[in-house]
């Protein structure tokens, strides 16, 4: 209600019917002392002087200096001798009218101005209630559609007309129902385009050869919309200035993030729960895999020992047995490894360790030690250090050599080449059989999955798998000398701490 | 009527009195079955518990001298049951895991465990296992004066060291490392005991000094170091020197 009389006030007052009111103000003391005989000259300039101080309260400078202006005509006309005459008998009248002609305006003056400053502060509340209530209906939006509709009513609302354009829009047909057709695709293709008038200081430009303005809805990092306002109509109100606009982006902008990292934070979520599940699974698998397992190999173990009591026949089927086993424990950890390196999130812990000291590990682990002049291993420098997961990398060396050995037979010689040179790590591993199959070693190379059924080809997924996951690269190559298998591994290291400080200080000590 | 005895002969079921005693605690019934009737045959006498609490009581109760404990027991965590069992007895552990995670073999050590076996096991390491622990119980107070193992002699008061006859030179720290792990023989040294052992606490994590160091040690040491004989690692734990 009050707000509606406000509105009608600021259309009155911006028309020219103040100016039609003074006549009839002026009429008022005319009449006044024709009804009341008894009203002397002096009430009758106090009540002229109190009727331009009126006029400038209500309607402004301009009303008020014309009724103070026609007051002292009135007086001068109907109540100073002669009547009904402009002229003046009495010359001390002059200074009368001059003094009352000095008050009325310095009174409208400075009740014009008082006026404008209450204009002004109540504007700016208007302005900073717009804004909060902006933030309120704002803060209670969750999704990207939800912002851009509280948005386009704030802004169809506050500004008039007006579109927010987003570069990533949920639904970009039905955003901009306010906004002229060219416009908004001018304002698209300027987010598309990245050009950025505004971007540089954040201030709003007029778009160049159109009757708008753009206003950039950004954050410290990048822009993520524009706020286009058509221009040709008066500032909005109660949205003084530019300056309240540019912080009715920013609001916007603060939600478009928040919804942002929200979604975020879901994801990351989400992918957590996924990959615990995996785990969980995983690992019971893996529990339960090998309890039986583990049965298994102590009943057949059992066996062996005794084989004394055995017959032959029995005693080479109780070996079959050994070797089944022992194969079936080699797949199964393979098989594991491979779903827990595809189901992601494994968490590798790279230290520096010696190669040597990882093939060694491998060898043992394989069970079957490697006959002299089986296995030729050059490295430089000596020793070899590399940057890795000193079990993971174990298993990788032992799948090749266990492939080698498998697929070729026991006579197998395998060479390894480690070199260590300008933070890559680099390792040929080259054996003497009849090489893989044309088929495996292309779809190995491609990375695809159907290299699996291959013989041997578990293994090497896992190779490959566990180098990728150190950001490396493995790599079937042609071989440098016969035919055999060839296998490239390059993994990228870190810079090499020397130990010789910690090491001399000890010995100092010891010494 | 067939008879599991059939198939696996027993040697000699009845273990001498003074046998030392052996607790198993683990869920899986197989291997529970297994384990009791593989280590009686070595002469052991054997008692097996399928639960955490029930394991713990009969510690005491069978005096035991070493204890096979399965960190995946169905009423407790067997990480709970390492500390407590240490917090009153100082029996010999001997920790079976199915997982592979080293993250879990390390913090068994760390809680107080003498060893670890990773399932599926041969039955063979166990026995070897099985017997470290046995010795160090009764050879834990004596101080170690003299070390020897296969064709590798370690003298501590004289500092020297020979292997196949031949007399070794080795560096402060090389010996200082070697002496670590001799009077650990046959079982794991976690990096972090070696580390603050030989470096003090400040490196405690510079595991890589220590394996420099290790690789330089096994070279000396070892016929090939691809195949050691003498210096084993356990990847990511630690590293253990075969027992004399």
């Amino acid at each position: 209600m009050n707000r509606q009389l406000l509105a009608v006030h600021a259309f009155l007052r911006d028309s020219p019917i103040p100016y039609l009111l003074v006549p009839l103000v002026l009429a008022g003391p005319v009449w006044l002392a024709d009804r009341l005989p008894a009203l002397g000259q002096t009430e009758l300039a106090i009540i002229a002087v109190f009727l331009s101080l009126a006029m400038a309260l209500l309607w402004g400078r301009g009303p008020g200096l014309f009724t103070a202006v026609g007051s002292v005509a009135t007086f001068d006309y109907f109540f100073v001798a002669p009547l009904h005459s402009f002229a003046v008998d009495d010359r001390r009248y002059l200074l009368t009218f001059s003094l009352m002609l000095a008050v009325s305006a310095l009174g409208g003056e400075a009740t014009a101005h008082l006026r404008f400053r209450a204009r002004r502060v109540a504007a700016r509340e208007a302005s900073v209630r717009v804004r909060f209530e902006l933030a309120r209906d704002l803060s209670g939006c969750g999704t990207l559609e939800e912002i851009c509709q509280t948005a386009d009513r704030a802004i169809q609302r506050e500004l008039g007309a007006g579109a927010l354009v987003l570069r990533k829009s949920p639904s970009a047909d039905g955003l901009a129902p306010a906004l002229e057709a060219d416009l908004l695709v001018v304002a698209q293709q300027l987010l598309q385009a990245a050009w950025m008038p505004v971007a540089d200081d954040g201030a709003p430009r007029r778009l160049p050869g159109r009757a708008a303005w753009v206003v950039p809805v950004q954050t410290a990092n990048h822009v993520l919309g524009l706020l286009v306002l058509p221009d040709g109509r008066r500032t909005p109100r109660p949205l003084v200035d530019l300056e309240s606009v540019e912080s009715f982006a920013a609001l916007i902008a603060l939600a478009l993030e928040r919804v942002a990292h929200v979604d975020l934070a879901e994801a990351a979520r989400q992918q957590a729960a996924r990959s615990e599940v995996r785990h969980a699974v995983l690992s019971a698998l893996s529990h339960d895999l090998r309890a039986p397992l583990s049965s298994l190999c102590l009943a057949v173990e059992t066996l062996a020992r005794n084989r004394d009591q055995l017959t032959p026949r029995q005693a080479s089927l109780v070996d079959e047995c050994c070797e089944g086993t022992r194969r079936m424990h080699r797949m199964t950890g393979n098989l594991l490894e491979l779903a827990r390196f595809q189901a992601g999130g494994i968490r590798l812990r790279r230290e520096w360790v010696p190669f040597d000291e990882v093939l060694a590990a491998s060898l043992a682990h394989g069970g079957a030690a490697a006959a002299p002049g089986h296995l030729r291993v050059t490295m430089e420098p000596e020793p070899c250090m590399i940057h890795v997961d000193a079990v993971a990398f174990e298993r990788v060396l032992w799948n090749l050599l266990d492939n080698a050995r498998t697929h070729v037979g026991p006579a197998v010689v395998v060479t390894l080449a480690a070199v260590a040179q300008d933070g890559q790590f680099l390792l040929r591993v080259e054996d003497d059989g009849p090489g893989l199959p044309a088929a495996v070693a292309q779809r190995l190379q491609q990375g695809s999955d159907g290299s699996l059924a291959a013989p041997g080809g578990l293994g090497l997924a896992i190779c490959r798998a566990i180098v990728e996951a150190h950001e490396g690269h493995f790599a079937v190559t042609a071989p440098v000398t016969g035919a055999g298998a060839c296998f490239d591994i390059r993994l990228p290291q870190v810079a090499w701490r020397s130990p010789s400080a910690a090491g001399s200080e000890v010995e100092d000590h010891i010494a | 009527m067939w008879h599991p005895d059939v198939i696996l002969p027993t040697r000699d079921r009845a273990a001498p009195p003074k046998a030392p005693v052996i607790l198993i605690i683990e869920d899986d019934r197989q291997l529970r079955r297994l384990l009791t009737r593989g280590l009686t045959e070595e002469g052991y006498r054997v008692f097996a518990s399928e639960a955490g609490r029930g394991g713990m009581a009969d510690i005491l109760r069978r005096q035991a001298d070493l204890v096979i404990l399965d960190l995946n027991l169905p009423d407790m965590d067997g990480m709970t049951i390492i500390q407590e069992v240490r917090s009153w007895s100082p029996v010999p552990l001997l920790v079976l895991s199915a997982r592979q995670e080293d993250t879990e073999k390390i913090a068994a050590l760390n809680a107080g465990a003498d060893d670890y076996l990773t399932k599926p096991f041969s039955f063979g390491e166990l026995q070897a296992r099985i017997g470290v622990a046995l010795r160090r119980r009764r050879q834990d107070a004596a101080d170690l004066e003299d070390f020897c193992v296969g064709d590798l002699q370690v003298n501590f008061t004289r500092r020297t060291v020979q292997v196949r006859g031949e007399a070794v030179h080795l560096a402060p720290i090389e010996f200082k490392l070697l002496a670590v792990l001799a009077r650990n023989a046959g079982r794991i040294t976690p990096h972090r005991a070696l580390l603050l052992a030989v470096w003090g606490p400040q490196h405690v994590d510079d595991a890589h000094y220590l394996r420099v160091h290790m690789s330089n040690l096994r070279k000396k040491l070892e016929a090939d170091p691809l195949q050691p004989r003498y210096i084993l690692t356990e990847p990511t734990i630690g590293y253990r020197i075969a027992a004399g």
